[in-house]
């Protein structure tokens, strides 16, 4: 399996580096023992993306193909900030720095790491584009973009933050609940499913009420707006949090406009008249679909990717692949399922590399912990299996995904340990 | 997780922290990892290992092998300049090998080893690398290509050292199955924190534990998952894991008390033993410890 020839596909890495116009102050990392092979004599795998998904992917490539792949990971930022956990920084409980990871280990594996973008994927000669103009030829493409938002009039992320990816936005909304006064209120509006982290949003209402209300005793009030019907998951174990800490709850209510600098947006409920509603903080979380990457190359069906779930292939492309939030399998979108994706992804890659079909049948995992309070989480799972019938994934179970019957002082532990677990399987 | 943060940017905020994780992460390997004494190996021993020897001065030792697994070892100080080291890696496997100085500190410096050249070692016999002058500050590393890690080439006997260039990908039964149970229990099973690592596990204790909980409990609603045939696959798979973690000696750089690794969790009601609790039937996770 040859990669493609290309302008760049002979380049020594050294001249490549140049081109790129690198020096020595702005060293990217490319790790020493990738000096020695020939980029353009084995299988060429670029993972665009460094988070759960595309990180997952790039390491379980390296890790499983050992020295008869490269991989190429591109990821413009030096580090990636775990969504998971992220809303424990607003409670004091964690720090952006405790929930950060770079690429190091990737380097060490052997994983070519480029902090740079894509700006075009040429589909017929199996190339990408990089944002400077350089082009990497590609035998196989792993896309794991993750989310982008759709815009919601008015709505100034700087000023009224999302905080659903995490870092400067976590950050943002932790100073503005800080400076919450007595009396004040926080509204959080939650997207229409599917969006990353099903349970993420009502464990936000739950763990910012008892932060302003239990911890610093304001007398808050907390408004949850949720477009969906009904809590889209552990409805149960919500309801009876909200009802604990006195969340008011307004279901299949869509936000129409925002007014960033009053903090103040109109909504509808089942469509019917705008009302608005004005808040000391607002929380919007957006809709969402894919990451833009995937509908520039026109590898969406609406608002996602279809994917072959054996292999994670584009059903519209060949040797692109889609995993994590991006992918439109029905599965949900969330960083341990898409490190769960990738691994499936990851072994049928190569195992096409070596003219061999995918495992028929798949499994994949999705779990989450969700923390409630300063000391207590909740949890739920599924398992997801191959259906061959269908073509899709479903769940093992036909019942309900199976979850905590109550949040715990004990899950709250688990919660770290999971987490350290799933970190360091992605990132270590 | 301080232990887990890693910059890969040079500021001596990000070098400190980036090497925490490097140090605490071994102190995690080979089981609970939550105690201060040293692990005993994993007892499932059906891969060969094969013995890298050599010295350094104060390093961390780890490979990356195309098997998925990740021995490393601390070298030990014995109040020389040279400190020696032995790295068991898997026998006739792809490795590459990555070492550390000055772990922790700003003066932190990683260094890939080549082997005539090669970035991948591939063993059928005992390797001797002799001293190896690894540069122990940024300014010593020799760094001609840029590329932020030292420059460094070793050279061996040939007939030890064995390299193809090819990829001939042979699906291990068990495996993609056996991979997803690393996002709770670590990559290849080891676990870095508090609970239980799978790697060392008999066949039959993983099927045991596949079987024993509720799906109430996290891990059995996990394991109806699974078919009957996929259990033994996977048991089978991961009780054949090694090479991993048996080979870390413990110094004194790996104290815990200078790397704290629950500095930031504020857990300090939580039990940090074995989550599972086999041996207490009347364990029910679930039961409400609300305190509000």
């Amino acid at each position: 399996m040859k990669t493609k020839t290309l302008s760049t596909a002979n380049f020594s890495r050294r001249s490549f580096l140049k081109s790129l116009g690198f020096g020595a102050a702005t060293a990217i990392g490319l790790p020493a023992v990738m000096q020695n092979v020939s980029a353009a004599e084995l299988p060429h795998i670029i993972v665009v993306g460094g988070g759960f998904a595309g990180a997952t992917a790039a390491k379980y490539l390296q890790m499983w193909g050992g020295i008869g792949v490269q991989v190429t990971l591109i990821e413009p930022n030096e580090n990636y900030v775990s969504p998971i956990l992220s809303n424990l920084v607003l409670n004091g409980q964690k720090t952006i720095d405790s929930l950060t990871f770079g690429y190091q280990d990737h380097q060490n594996r052997g994983v070519r790491i480029l902090h740079t973008s894509v700006s075009s994927i040429d589909k017929n000669n199996q190339t990408v584009a990089l944002s400077n103009g350089q082009a990497f030829s590609y035998d196989r493409l792993i896309l794991a973009p993750g989310i982008e938002f759709d815009f919601v009039a008015g709505h100034d992320e700087n000023k009224v933050p999302h905080a659903w990816k995490a870092g400067v936005q976590t950050n943002l909304l932790k100073t503005q609940l800080d400076s919450l006064p007595a009396g004040g209120s926080f509204v959080l509006t939650i997207p229409a499913a599917p969006y990353r982290c099903p349970p993420g949003p009502y464990e936000r209402a739950c763990v910012v009420a008892d932060q302003l209300n239990n911890v610093r005793g304001l007398g808050a009030s907390v408004t949850v707006l949720d477009e969906n019907p009904n809590f889209t998951v552990e409805a149960e174990t919500f309801a009876a949090q909200f009802a604990r800490y006195g969340i008011a709850y307004i279901p299949n209510a869509r936000v129409t406009s925002v007014n960033s600098e009053a903090k103040s947006l109109t909504y509808s409920v089942n469509g019917g008249a705008e009302q608005m509603l004005s808040a000391s903080v607002l929380n919007v979380i957006p809709n969402q679909k894919a990451g833009q990457i995937i509908f520039d190359a026109g590898l969406n069906s609406g608002n996602w990717a279809p994917v072959n779930p054996l292999n994670y292939e584009s059903t519209l492309a060949s040797n692109i692949y889609v995993i994590g939030d991006s992918q439109g399998t029905g599965q949900p979108k969330a960083g341990h399922i898409g490190n769960s994706e990738a691994k499936v992804c990851a072994d049928a890659v190569l195992r096409s590399l070596s003219g061999l079909a995918p495992d028929p049948a798949p499994k994949t995992n999705s779990a989450c912990y969700s923390p409630v309070s300063r000391t207590e989480a909740t949890w739920l799972t599924a398992v997801y299996e191959f259906n061959a019938s269908t073509g899709q994934m479903q769940l093992v179970s036909t019942e309900n995904y199976p979850y905590a019957s109550a949040p715990s002082t004990r899950n709250y532990g688990d919660m770290f340990n999971w987490a350290g677990n799933l970190f360091d399987d992605t990132f270590g | 997780m301080a232990r887990l943060i890693k910059h890969s940017k040079i500021s001596k905020k990000s070098v400190l922290l980036s090497a925490i994780p490097v140090v605490v992460l071994m102190a995690g390997c080979g089981g609970g990892g939550g105690d201060s004494t040293v692990d005993s190996a994993p007892t499932t021993t059906t891969t060969q290992t094969v013995a890298v020897t050599g010295t350094v001065p104060g390093t961390i030792i780890q490979a990356y092998c195309s098997n998925g697994s990740n021995p490393s070892v601390s070298s030990v100080l014995n109040g020389t300049d040279q400190h020696p080291f032995t790295l068991n890696v898997p026998v006739s496997v792809d490795c590459r090998i990555a070492m550390v100085t000055n772990e922790g500190t700003v003066n932190q410096v990683i260094t890939n080893l080549t082997f005539n050249g090669n970035p991948v070692i591939n063993l059928q016999q005992p390797l001797d690398l002799a001293y190896i002058p690894l540069p122990m500050s940024p300014d010593e590393a020799v760094d001609l290509n840029n590329d932020g890690f030292a420059d460094m080439d070793i050279s061996v006997a040939s007939d030890s050292v064995s390299y193809a260039n090819t990829l001939n990908y042979t699906p291990v039964n068990g495996r993609l199955l056996a991979s997803q149970c690393f996002q709770c229990h670590g990559t290849n099973g080891r676990s870095v924190n508090g609970w239980d690592s799978i790697l060392g596990e008999s066949y039959s204790e993983i099927l045991e534990e596949l079987n024993e909980y509720p799906v109430t409990h996290i891990m059995g609603a996990q394991a109806v998952g699974y078919t009957v045939a996929e259990r033994q696959a996977l048991a089978a798979y991961l009780s054949g894991i090694s090479g991993s973690d048996s080979d870390y000696e413990y110094d004194e750089r790996d104290d815990e008390s200078e790397y704290d690794r629950d500095d930031d969790l504020e857990e300090d009601d939580y039990d940090d033993d074995d989550s599972y609790d086999h041996d207490d039937e009347d364990d029910d996770h679930d039961d409400d410890e609300s305190d509000d």
